[in-house]
């Protein structure tokens, strides 16, 4: 199967002060097209980051990372808003919806930004609001829906253009439990449903272990740097995605 | 964010008020009182003729130039300065000889005199109009004798000073005091014998348009008539008046463009607040694919419908304050004489209209409100593109 996703060599670091800080190194996995992948680890190890740059929102140091056949890391900044418009799909902790908004005009922002004519944005995202149950909240605004009316709204507004790749940051973070697995279930059949690639970084185990592949990122060491950046798990031998990953601090690095 | 955006349309609203009523009063002030001028002091032309032949009379020019295209009256016409004098006051004044028919049948002479006392008639060999205020120096009324004390230069002699006996006909006003107090009228026969110099004849002409380009080829036709012949139009004859008119108003604009820049300060300050609270939102659009240039753009936006309201309203609150400005004035002088227990007057008639005159242009109130539009939108350039180089991944850090 065809990989929507390969990361190659990605290196990401900040400075602090004098010192540099090491948040990726060497990093190394793809993703094959319709697969769920789960990023799991402890607070402040690089999830976000790490989804950040795979999302085009922030910037790695080295590396290259092929999304859809092409290296979105050579990507001028039309190609790179093209890329976040129609490429991907973000799904963030907090819902972000625009509270000045009803719940459909904000499924309907990210059409409206590639383009597309109202009408046909409307008609998208009423669709979409169907598929997440929310159709009867259409004229919402978010101060008037629950915590997961409001991200599911999120959820639609993630799909309207259509995307190949979703990327999921905690979207459960802030729910309660109940929210949360209704979210969590909408999310993983959506992508099925739609044959979606799906990266969604969880604290929470029992949803990372309904993703095809889990992967751990970790951090520690005596330096405080990153000892470890990355393992891995194959949830199940029928798995198709194919992850690989590396770090240099690890001999050999791991695959 | 809506509270910025009120304070900001406010204040640029404002700001653009005085833009408006300066303008549109300074243009009526100042056509009000250069119509004066042109109507009843020197004319839409004044033509000297050169020195004539035995053959030559002034009034075969006269007719000469009645006959042209476009002239609607040509009259000879004497101008004299002389001292005023009756056993109440006296003063100095500008005299002006002109035939008995001009009030009658010049509508431009006739619109801008307006007789308090006796009538406008010249009939009566030493009938003098003089003005209201004039009238008030001397302490005349209609039928009352002044003396007029005119000097002249006698060929071999020394400067001859001459007093002449009239009889105050009429009492007028044209509005302008300025213009009032210098100026008196009487006949032609009169003008002739006290002010005209037989080598030099003048000629008021009358145009059907004073502001159109018609008043040059008229003057260019007049010059054409004999060699010598000279014609002036107004603008030449008030060159100083319009030009001291035209700096000050240029002037008053000025200021009040300032005004509205500073007001588009204000807009600018509250497009960065509406920026900071607005950082989120636009990390979530650059998200979504939005570009820089995106987002910069609703900045942009917002800054034009913001100039487009500020002028909605300014222009609105702009005419209805430059349409009741005598009201506002006269309600203003009220309430500071109730409060400071005087006569205090807000504008000293003496120099200025009576009653201020309002000249309403929709082009130069179209340009007022595009100004304030312009200037808003340039001051939302800079939080515009602020708003455009935000990077979402550093509001998503913070949140």
């Amino acid at each position: 199967m065809m990989n929507i996703l390969e990361l190659r060599n990605l290196c990401k670091s900040y400075k602090n002060g004098d010192e540099r800080l090491e948040i990726i190194r060497d990093m190394n996995f793809s993703l094959e097209a319709g697969k769920r992948m789960c990023i799991t680890g402890a607070s402040g190890c690089g999830k976000s980051t790490l989804l950040n740059i795979i999302g085009s929102l922030d910037t790695c140091d080295s590396g290259e990372i092929i999304v859809d056949g092409q290296d979105m890391t050579k990507f001028d900044s039309a190609q790179l808003c093209s890329y976040r418009n129609h490429t991907i799909g973000f799904i963030f902790q907090f819902h972000y919806l625009l509270r000045e908004l009803t719940a459909l005009e904000n499924v309907m922002i990210p059409a409206l930004v590639a383009g597309v004519a109202r009408k046909e944005a409307q008609a998208k995202a009423e669709e979409l609001l169907n598929s997440v149950n929310m159709e009867h909240r259409s004229h919402y605004y978010p101060s008037k829906l629950s915590g997961g009316e409001r991200q599911r709204i999120a959820v639609a507004r993630a799909l309207v253009n259509d995307p190949v790749l979703l990327l999921a940051d905690e979207p459960t973070g802030n729910l309660d439990e109940y929210n949360s697995e209704i979210v969590e279930n909408l999310l993983f059949q959506i992508a099925e449903e739609r044959n979606k690639s799906l990266i969604l970084v969880t604290h929470d185990r029992q949803i990372a272990s309904h993703g095809d592949a889990r992967v751990k990122l970790e951090k520690g060491g005596a330096s405080f740097l990153w000892v470890r950046n990355f393992l891995f798990f194959m949830l199940s031998e029928l798995s198709s995605a194919e992850i690989q990953a590396g770090c240099s601090d690890i001999s050999g690095g791991l695959s | 964010m809506f509270r910025h955006i009120r304070g900001a349309v406010i204040g640029a609203a404002i700001s653009l008020i005085p833009l408006v009523v300066v303008l549109e009063i300074a243009d009526g002030m100042i056509k009000g009182i250069v119509d004066r001028y042109v109507e009843i002091s020197s004319f839409h032309l004044q033509v000297r003729l050169p020195v004539l032949t035995d053959k030559e009379s002034p009034e075969e020019f006269v007719e000469k130039i009645r006959s042209m295209e476009n002239v609607r009256m040509a009259f000879p016409y004497t101008e004299g300065n002389g001292i005023l004098y009756s056993s109440g006051g006296r003063t100095g004044i500008t005299v002006r000889g002109i035939p008995d028919n001009v009030y009658s049948q010049d509508e431009g002479f006739s619109r801008y005199i307006s007789v308090s006392e006796g009538e406008f008639s010249l009939s009566e060999k030493d009938s003098i109009i003089i003005s209201r205020e004039t009238a008030a120096l001397l302490k005349v009324g209609c039928g009352d004798t002044v003396k007029l004390l005119t000097a002249k230069q006698v060929p071999g002699r020394q400067m001859l000073l001459r007093p002449t006996k009239f009889t105050v006909r009429g009492i007028y006003t044209s509005g302008y005091q300025e213009l009032d107090m210098l100026s008196a009228f009487i006949t032609s026969e009169y003008g002739e014998k006290l002010f005209a110099d037989p080598d030099r004849r003048m000629i008021a002409v009358k145009t059907d348009n004073a502001y159109s380009s018609s008043l040059y080829t008229v003057a260019s036709d007049i010059r054409h008539l004999s060699i010598g012949t000279r014609a002036y139009t107004w603008e030449a004859l008030n060159d100083t008046l319009v030009t001291t008119m035209g700096t000050t108003r240029k002037f008053l604009i000025f200021i009040m463009i300032l005004i509205l820049g500073v007001a588009s300060i204000n807009i600018s300050s509250s497009m960065i607040m509406i920026v900071i609270s607005k950082k989120q939102d636009i990390a979530v659009l650059k998200s979504m694919g939005a570009s820089d240039s995106d987002i910069s753009a609703i900045f942009i936006l917002q800054g034009f419908f913001i100039g487009a309201a500020a002028a909605f309203i300014g222009l609105a609150l702009g005419i209805f304050a430059a349409l009741n400005i005598n009201e506002i004035i006269d309600m203003l002088e009220s309430v500071l004489n109730m409060l400071l227990q005087r006569d205090f007057r807000l504008s000293e008639t003496g120099y200025y209209l009576e009653r201020i005159p309002v000249e309403l242009s929709l082009p130069k109130l179209a340009g007022c409100g595009a100004l304030a539009i312009l200037f808003s939108v340039v001051a939302s350039w800079l939080p515009a593109r602020h708003a455009g180089r935000i990077r979402p991944v550093e509001i998503f850090r913070k949140h």
